[in-house]
Order: C-alpha cells, then structure tokens, then sequence
C-alpha cells in the first residue's frame, strides 16, 4: 500500500514537471488544468483603509492620468497607448516588473521625458500648453528622494517651496511636523537614514497640498519598520486628506497591502486595470486540504466526491478548485474514509498568482 | 525667474566651489602685494606688477569659474535634485536662465573684488606712481577682459547640460579654452585677422587694439555669437533633455 502511495505522489509529480515544461509559456491554461506548483495562501483580511474608502468609490470623478502616449528609445517602444484611469481620493498601484514601464509611464505625466507620440491628458485637460497649472496639483517622488545633500531638510524644502512660488506660509514647518522631521535642524540631507530621506521626500510632495501625489517605488530599500510607517502614512494621507495617490512598485504585497485600484504594466503595455475588490472577486476559490495520505484523499476526490478540479500540491496537501464542493462535505467524505485530516481551509489566488498569470512571470522562473 | 534665481542664491551660500573660487581668485592680487614686499623688496615697478596680476587673474578667474558652473550643473543631475526642480515645476528655459544668472553674478562679484583688492594693493605699494588715469585703465581692462572672458565661456554650459554628471569633458574644455585665451596675447600680426574670429583668442586680443579698430569689432562680434550660441545651444539640450 505504502509503495503504490509513493508511486502515486512520484507519478503525479512527473505529470506535473512535465506538463510545466511543456506549456511554461501558458500561465493560464495551467491554472485550468489545475497545475500549480506553488501557491501564496491569501491573505482574507481586507486592509480597513480600503473598507474606509470603498464607500467613495462612485461619488467622485475620475482622473484620467494618462492617454495614448508612447515613449521610443531609438526603435525600441518602452512605452505603448496607456490609458491609466485613476479614481479621486483612491491609491491606484501601478504594478509591473523591472524596466515594465513603470517610471517610464511616471517621467512622462511629470514632463520629464519627453514624449514620442501620442498625448498626455491629467484632470480632464492637455497636459501640454498646461504644465504649469497641471503640475502644481501633482506631488511626486521619482526614483530616490533627492535632495542637496549639503543642506538640511528645512533649507531644502524651503528652497523647493520658493521654486513653487505658491506655497503657503509655515507650509515648510507644517509637513516636516507631518512627516515627523525636525523643523530648523541643523543636520545635512547626507547623514540622514534612508527612511528619513523617503519621509523628507513625501514632505516634499505634500508641500503644495497636492490633490495627486505620483511616488516611484517610494518603500524601496527601506527596512520592514520602515515600509509600515510610509504604508500607514500613505494611507492617512489618502483617507483623512483625500489624496489621490498613484503609487508604482514591483513588491506585490505592498501593493495588495495598499492599493484599491491596479494598473498591470509589462513591456510597456497595460495589461489589466481593476479594483482590488475585482481582483478578489475574480480570483478563483480553493479549499487546501492537509491530508496525512494524499493518495487515498485523491482518490475519494475522484470517485466519491466526482472531483477532477484538483491539485496536489504537496505529499499531503491538496488544492480542490471544484466551487460545488463545500468544506464540510470535504471533511465529512474523507473524515468518514479514515483519511487523516489535519487542516483545511477556504483560500484564494493571490495578487502574486493574478500578477504572474498576467504578465507569463513562470517562464523567467 | 525671480524665485529660481533666489533659489540659485540659497544653494550659492553653502557651495564650497564657489567659495573656494572666490578665495583663490582674490588671493592672487593678495599673495602679489606679499610678494612684491617681502620677496621683490619692492624692486619692481607698477607696470609690471598690475601685468603679472592681471595675467593671473586671466588665467585663475576663468579657470574657477568653469569649475563654479560645471559643479554646480553637475550636482543638480548627480543629487537627481534636477527631477524635484522641473517638476516643481520649473520652466527648462528658465532653469538654464537662472543657472546663467547666478554664474555671472558670482563672477561678477569675484571680479569686483579682485579688482578692488588690486587697485588697493598698487595704491599700497606704488602710491606716488598710481594716478587716476591709471586705476580708470586698470578697471576698464579688467572689467572688459573679464566681462568678454564670461560671454565667451558661455559653451561651457551647453557641455556641462550635455555631459550631466560627468565633471571631466566640462572642465577639459574650460583648460582648453583658457589655454586660447593665454595664446590670445602671443599672436602676431600676420595671424590677428583669422584670430579675432576665434571667440576664446579674441578675447586678450581685444584688449591690445585700438577702440577704433575695425579687429576689435571682429573680435566682439565673434564673442557675442559664442556667448549666443552657448546660451542656444544650452536652451535647446536641456529643453530636449529626457532626466
């Protein structure tokens, strides 16, 4: 018995290597059959800011951040007619893997590279002819906070502040106290932690009271507590003061963790656009059951219970994709067969799964 | 302009390159009075010491202020500080307009001082020989050689936009054209012609020609069109610039 259990586990992974090296290519068409090798357990739990905003959703209109521009470096098109479509008050994640697109997409709303076809339109209007009216709405962080190193962050943001020329008086005291900086400090931007730098960024950003703040990858390179305290402040930002905040990363989890609406860049287009709460919607159900014999357990799948959606996993682990089963039927079934069940558990696709089927993200692997 | 200009001077107060520049630059006139004093024991006469100063000053202004301007482009594209500028948002046009500005206001200044300290320092040490046609022809010369000297300097910033972090092709270029400026007084006769139409040798040429001279206008004219060009040709690198 035991031997024809191990035979089954081999065979079944054998099935499942080739089958990934034949058709590595097709994401999608794997998930169909039901082959996954790995698989990042969901997180069910909504993040409360998204709860807080879910409700202004249809209330306000939408900027449209981006149309029908492209960006050419020689022949090559880095860029392709993106339309990105940012809704008011809501964290837009532009989500994409390295050289996708991402800041690319974000040097051209800002103006600063130029563009090879095509046109820019932000809050309804042509960004061309508008730039000035345009980017004393916009905030942004591109790449690294920069700054002169030389200076202290007060002499650097009220030499920014007097560039702007619009800026409200106190407006340098007021964000350092927002972003948690010392006003009239007396240390250079040079000997400031990476955190502070990314804080002192973001106060930068929010100088003019923006009404979209644009923030490249504004996490990168900080530590965990660091990433909670850009989250958390982001997420005050765009909750108590309404900011519109389109933010690009390739951390999915940060983005999940964060965002309410994506936009899916790869090789320059934009793949997908959706809320978070599509996306969860969307994403297909599974019930991982954690067997202590992964045999029997399929076998009571297929000729009991006449499931054929299922993977496994794991030696004892398997992933039913079958939605008229529910859990207690599972349990009951295998419970009833003397299969030993150890856990079981209702979960869903992560953004991870969505984002690698999207994008062919498996053949890089 | 205006706010982009007081930013430029902000950023001037703590920039080490400027104050390094300006201290050199002002020694030299400094450093000649102590020489002259002590070394020389006061056995040279005034011409020759207002032309070992003037040519020192001729050769350490535009030096410093080549590396004044290449420093402070390059630190804006180094720093990225370049991106927080043009999405404040700056006009391009403006940025290069305002760098210009404060480039010659700082030039402007070290030139005035050293003046000040060289006319001092003759008074100091040739009183009785110093008259007031003399400081007159001292500050018309310096001011015109120094004032031709930053027109035709003015590439200097198309390459500094052109070469954005890079620090040595600007300032083997400021070498080079400060090298012309030297040879500028060593050309003969049989070449002033074709030399005058040369912007950075035009320079110390002016200075030897009569003011009706029909050369001197050849040689202003070619350093108003390098002046021309640069500012052009800095406009238009930076206004198609991708940062």
């Amino acid at each position: 018995m035991n031997s024809l259990k191990s035979n089954l586990v081999q065979l079944t992974e054998q099935v499942q290597s080739e089958f990934v090296q034949k058709h590595h290519k097709f994401p999608g068409l794997q998930r169909r059959m039901g082959v996954f090798l790995r698989k990042t357990p969901y997180s069910a739990r909504v993040p409360q800011h998204r709860m807080l905003r879910n409700g202004r959703k249809n209330g306000k209109s939408d900027y449209s951040c981006h149309k029908t521009a492209d960006k050419k470096y020689g022949d090559v098109k880095v860029v392709e007619q993106i339309n990105l479509n940012v809704k008011k008050g809501r964290i837009y994640g532009l989500l994409g893997r390295n050289g996708a697109g991402k800041t690319t997409i974000m040097k051209m709303v800002l103006g600063l590279i130029s563009i090879s076809a095509g046109e820019i339109e932000i809050f309804g209007e042509q960004l061309k002819g508008n730039e000035k009216s345009i980017y004393t709405r916009i905030g942004s962080i591109i790449e690294a906070p920069s700054f002169y190193s030389y200076l202290t962050a007060t002499e650097n943001l009220e030499i920014f502040s007097r560039l702007r020329g619009t800026i409200k008086k106190n407006a340098v005291k007021s964000v350092l106290e927002v972003v948690g900086l010392p006003y009239k400090d007396k240390k250079p931007f040079i000997s400031y932690s990476l955190g502070m730098k990314q804080r002192l960024g973001i106060a930068n950003a929010i100088l003019n009271d923006p009404e979209i703040l644009i923030l490249d990858e504004p996490t990168n390179g900080l530590d965990p507590v660091g990433i909670v305290e850009i989250r958390k402040f982001l997420q005050t930002l765009c909750c108590e003061q309404g900011k519109t905040i389109v933010i690009s990363s390739h951390i999915l989890s940060e983005i999940a963790l964060l965002a309410d609406d994506i936009g899916i860049i790869h090789d320059g287009h934009l793949l997908k656009e959706l809320s978070m709460n599509e996306l969860e919607e969307k994403n297909k159900k599974f019930i991982e059951v954690k067997v202590d014999s992964v045999t029997k357990a399929a076998q009571l799948l297929e000729n009991v219970m006449k499931c054929k959606n299922y993977t496994v996993t794991d030696k004892n682990c398997i992933e039913i994709y079958d939605e008229t089963l529910s859990t207690e039927k599972i349990a009951d079934c295998l419970v009833s067969h003397g299969v030993g069940l150890s856990s079981l558990f209702c979960k869903r696709e992560s953004l991870e799964d969505y984002f690698t089927s999207l994008t062919g993200g498996v053949k890089f692997e | 302009m205006n706010n982009a200009f007081q930013t430029e001077i902000l950023k001037l107060k703590k920039n080490k390159m400027a104050f390094i520049g300006f201290i050199f630059t002002i020694c030299i006139p400094v450093l000649l009075v102590l020489k002259a004093v002590f070394l020389d024991k006061m056995k040279i006469d005034y011409h020759e010491w207002i032309r070992t100063v003037f040519m020192l000053v001729n050769l350490v202004l535009p030096i410093m202020s080549g590396f004044f301007i290449t420093q402070s482009m390059q630190k804006e594209y180094g720093e990225k500080t370049i991106i927080n500028i043009i999405t404040a948002p700056v006009n391009r046009k403006v940025f290069v307009f305002s760098k210009i500005t404060v480039w010659f206001f700082w030039y402007a200044v070290v030139m005035v001082v050293t003046e000040c300290l060289t006319i001092l320092g003759s008074l100091i040490l040739f009183h009785s020989q110093v008259t007031s046609s003399a400081i007159c022809f001292t500050i018309q010369l310096f001011t015109q050689i120094g004032l031709l000297s930053y027109i035709a300097f003015l590439p200097i910033i198309w390459i500094a936009i052109r070469q954005r972090t890079l620090f040595y092709p600007t300032m083997l270029s400021v070498l080079f054209f400060v090298l012309l400026q030297c040879a500028g007084s060593q050309v003969s006769e049989e070449l002033l012609p074709a030399a005058c139409f040369v912007p950075w040798l035009a320079i110390q040429i002016s200075a030897t020609l009569p003011a009706n001279s029909q050369h001197l206008y050849i040689c202003i004219a070619s350093i108003l069109c390098s002046g021309l060009l640069g500012i052009l040709l800095a406009i238009l690198e930076f206004s198609t610039q991708d940062l």
